[in-house]
């Protein structure tokens, strides 16, 4: 029995889709939008399934549309939504470190299986990375360090480093501000508190994981004088060092946010041009 | 180039190089939704367009600055997304045709394919 005019467009529409997993998704959205719509009408003006038929056969294939989606066979247009081409070059590479703890480095933006046919040169990375490298930088090294103390802490901060150096969009300048606001994660904060002692370092670390997580500013008093309790030697006063702490818990988160805004600027100028 | 070749692949680069161009010129005459401005391009034979390429064509053109859209609702059916060009849009019509003209004629001039017009 033949398919009717429904179950044509319906699986029209299912290749269609198909075809297209590879495009970013808006641009496909957008097309099979356009295409609904479109089978919709024709649907509607259409007399039997025959002329369903008909208007399906002038579309072309689903394959074919899809190849014009990804971009002109002209040169020079690849278009907007060009893949970035995988992170490389950098010297960079991140073996997770502290094994064991679940946590594994976000592949560099390849793998996604699609290529354009002429990838042109962009100047941003997705925001996905971006956010990805951010996060990476403000917690992987916090989270590591609990599960996997010094080591883990200071591995995945490199790792967070890393990324941010991978990604496209930002200048160096921005670059070398989120490695220094936040230099060796919360290494500042250890230095401060006492060179040297391990029991006052993992002592710190925790707290302001904690803090982290919490997310809350207020509740760092009993943890921060935790800390100081813990440092046998040298400690700062707490006048000086809770605002200190405070500060250094929220300039990284500052910096972080000022990169993904100034990204997302960037993203949507390239968008356009 | 192989002019000894497919004269067939020629033809279907230079349709394609004209097309993007068609579109701006029928949306010259005034706004459109896809399903009617494909049926205009359709009747025009020559061009031997495949109709579902319009669309990832139409999206590049709003990406471009080239064209606007705007849904609407419809009496009978589902809404409609309308296209109409841009000022920018309608500066590249513009260029195009000037250019076209000159390509037109010196390939006729060339081809001795002039005197009908």
């Amino acid at each position: 029995m033949m398919a009717t005019g429904q179950e044509l467009v319906d699986g029209y529409l299912q290749r269609l889709a198909t075809a297209t997993a590879d495009l970013p998704p808006d641009v496909r959205d957008d097309l099979l939008t356009d295409m609904r719509t479109h089978l919709l009408e024709a649907q509607e003006r259409a007399a039997s399934d025959v002329e369903v038929r008909a208007a399906l056969d002038r579309l072309g294939s689903p394959e074919a549309i899809a190849a014009e989606a990804r971009g002109p066979v002209d040169p020079g247009g690849a278009g907007p939504w060009t893949a970035p081409p995988p992170a490389g070059g950098t010297g960079w590479t991140a073996p997770p470190p502290a094994a064991g703890t679940g946590w594994t480095a976000p592949p560099p933006a390849a793998g996604t299986g699609w290529t354009a046919p002429r990838p042109r040169e962009r100047t941003t990375s997705s925001l996905g990375y971006d956010a990805t490298a951010l996060l990476t930088l403000l917690f992987a090294g916090a989270v590591l360090g609990l599960l996997a103390g010094i080591v883990g802490w200071l591995g995945g901060w490199i790792v967070g480093v890393g990324l941010v150096w991978a990604s496209r969009t930002w200048t160096g300048g921005e670059k070398a501000l989120a490695t220094l606001v936040w230099p060796g994660g919360y290494l500042l904060p250890m230095i401060l508190g006492l060179s040297g002692s391990q029991v006052c370092t993992s002592g710190s670390e925790v707290t302001v994981v904690d803090e982290l997580l919490d997310g809350t500013i207020e509740t760092y008093v009993q943890p921060g004088t935790a800390i100081a309790e813990q440092c046998t030697g040298f400690a700062l006063p707490v006048w000086l060092g809770i605002p200190l702490l405070v500060v250094l818990v929220a300039a990284p988160i500052a910096v972080a946010w000022l990169l993904l805004r100034r990204g997302d600027a960037r993203r949507a100028a390239e968008r356009e041009a | 180039m192989e002019p000894g070749g497919d004269s067939n692949r020629t033809l279907t680069q230079l349709r394609r190089g004209a097309l993007p161009h068609c579109v701006l010129a029928v949306l010259a005459d005034g706004e459109r939704y896809g399903f009617e401005l494909i049926g205009v391009l359709a009747e025009a034979r020559g061009l031997a367009i495949s109709e579902g390429t319009i669309y990832p064509l139409l999206s590049r053109l709003r990406r471009e600055g080239l064209v606007e859209t705007s849904w609407q609702e419809s009496d009978s059916g589902p809404p409609r997304r309308y296209y109409r060009l841009t000022s920018e849009g309608e500066r590249a019509l513009a260029n195009f045709r000037e250019d076209w003209q000159g390509y037109r004629d010196a390939v006729d001039e060339l081809l001795g394919t002039g005197g009908r017009g």
